[in-house]
């Protein structure tokens, strides 16, 4: 039979019973006022406290002395607008409108659909490159596929904006992209920056050749850091052309994506066959302005 | 509402934590008014940059009105409990972005104060801090500091010092209890 492993003695589990718990404690309350005890450690402290007060008292001083080391380090004005951003933030979790929320423009899906097609800005027409398929064929099969287009953007952006408080705020931002690669190969990106609410960003790209395959799609700033959109791999791309389909990729993610300023697309040697600068998004006649 | 700039009484740090919870407006800006410069200023400390400090500061306030249900004000200051979330939240952070393991915590280069006559009150509370900090040894500063500022444990620093682990919890102990008594009677808020 095997030997039990002995419990590691800082292990809560080796500190014994009744009045020596509060010894073992005591010993850990400055460095949990610290916050330096491990998640075990301070998980056995913090349920300790709840009900031994000669305890609690010492950890509330101690955890007050901490403070006051916290407030030694050199003390920074905010700017100026992170209390709206504290406020909205609060406020919309717990359900209220804040009073500049009535004032925002509100995004849609239509809207923002509206967007990325227009970064878009394929000809359908001219992207089909089938020489075996007649002119009506063609036309059929780009109007088929816009409208399957559409109908992933929709699906894609309605998700994306359900998951956030509708609206805009003063520091929200809708970026935008149009990327040009050689051929008929295409994408429009959009990113919607926000300070208060996850960031996301949806990326269209169309016409890729089969020979880049996995294609990546990346946001990149000017430090070389970059955040994967998605990935487009050989199922989503035609075998004989007719133009491959247009893809959609997002991405919703809690780090701000503000900072990020190219969009590209990668083929699978790593080269870029497309880039574009982001730009913030202009007003489009279908649109109200951002 | 809440007695003018001066510290909050029990009660009133209560009152307004319930007001906190259920999104009150003036509520979050009161408590926003007395703990954002020290939060964000912790912040920018542990954590090396503005962006990454604002968003901190964000976090501390939201976790405050999740959490507002469970402060009692008779166990301890809404101030303690504040930076307590901050120091946490920070440390998280770290924990996050440099993987698993103690977090590296960026000591920012002190930052040249600017003294306006508004901010004389917070400058005054800033120097009770540094007073508190400069009566300590230098050892036992130090100790706090590598502690507080840069997340080692007291394992350790006993490892990395040669020192029995009990000598450092003990030494962090009575190093945060002389922060106490120099700071007994001053309120953070």
């Amino acid at each position: 039979m095997r030997e039990r492993e002995a419990t590691p003695p800082h292990h809560p589990s080796a500190w014994g019973e009744g009045g020596s718990i509060c010894v073992a404690v005591r010993e850990r309350l400055a460095e949990h006022a610290l916050g330096t005890l491990s998640k075990d450690e301070r998980a056995f402290v913090d349920r300790h406290l709840e009900w031994c007060a000669g305890c609690r008292k010492e950890a509330a001083a101690l955890d007050e002395a901490a403070a006051w080391v916290g407030l030694s380090a050199p003390q920074a004005d905010p700017p100026a607008e992170l209390a709206e951003r504290v406020v909205d933030r609060i406020q919309s979790g717990a359900g209220r409108r804040t009073p500049w929320a009535r004032r925002l423009r509100v995004l849609t899906v239509a809207t923002v659909t509206a967007v990325v097609l227009a970064v878009l800005g394929i000809g359908w027409g001219a992207a089909m490159f089938a020489r075996n398929q007649s002119n009506e064929e063609r036309v059929a099969s780009a109007e088929r596929r816009q409208k399957e287009l559409v109908e992933a953007l929709n699906r894609v952006i309605g998700s994306l904006i359900e998951r956030q408080a509708v609206g805009q705020g003063p520091r929200d931002l809708l970026l935008r992209s149009q990327l040009k690669g050689s051929g008929a190969s295409a994408a429009g990106a959009v990113v919607y920056v926000s300070p208060a609410q996850p960031d996301w960003a949806v990326v269209v790209a169309a016409n890729l050749p089969r020979a880049g395959v996995p294609y990546r799609v990346l946001l990149t700033d000017g430090n070389g850091h970059t955040v994967k959109v998605g990935t487009i791999d050989g199922r989503h791309i035609t075998r004989d052309g007719p133009a491959s389909l247009a893809q959609v990729q997002h991405i919703y993610t809690k780090q701000s994506l503000r900072l990020y300023d190219h969009v590209v697309v990668v083929d699978e040697a790593n080269r870029r066959v497309m880039t574009g600068l982001l730009g913030r998004s202009p007003p489009s006649p279908a649109a109200p302005s951002f | 509402m809440f007695s003018g700039g001066g510290p909050l009484s029990a009660r009133e740090e209560q009152v307004l934590l319930q007001r906190l919870l259920s999104g009150d407006e003036e509520a979050i800006r009161t408590i926003y008014a007395r703990f954002g410069r020290p939060v964000y200023s912790l912040g920018l400390r542990l954590l090396g940059n503005a962006e990454a400090a604002e968003e901190l500061t964000q976090d501390v306030f939201v976790t405050a009105w999740r959490k507002a249900a469970r402060f009692d004000a008779a166990r301890g200051r809404l101030s303690t409990w504040l930076m307590a979330i901050a120091h946490n939240l920070a440390v998280d952070r770290l924990r996050r972005e440099n993987g698993a393991g103690r977090p590296t915590l960026v000591l920012v280069e002190e930052l040249p104060e600017r003294v306006t006559d508004d901010d004389v009150e917070p400058v005054i509370e800033r120097d009770s801090a540094r007073r508190a900090m400069a009566s300590l040894s230098d050892t036992e500063r130090a100790l706090l500091v590598r502690a507080y500022f840069q997340g080692l444990t007291a394992r350790e620093i006993s490892e990395a010092d040669g020192i029995p682990l009990g000598t450092v919890k003990t030494r962090l102990r009575t190093s945060l209890i002389k922060i106490r008594r120099a700071t007994e009677g001053k309120e953070l808020s």
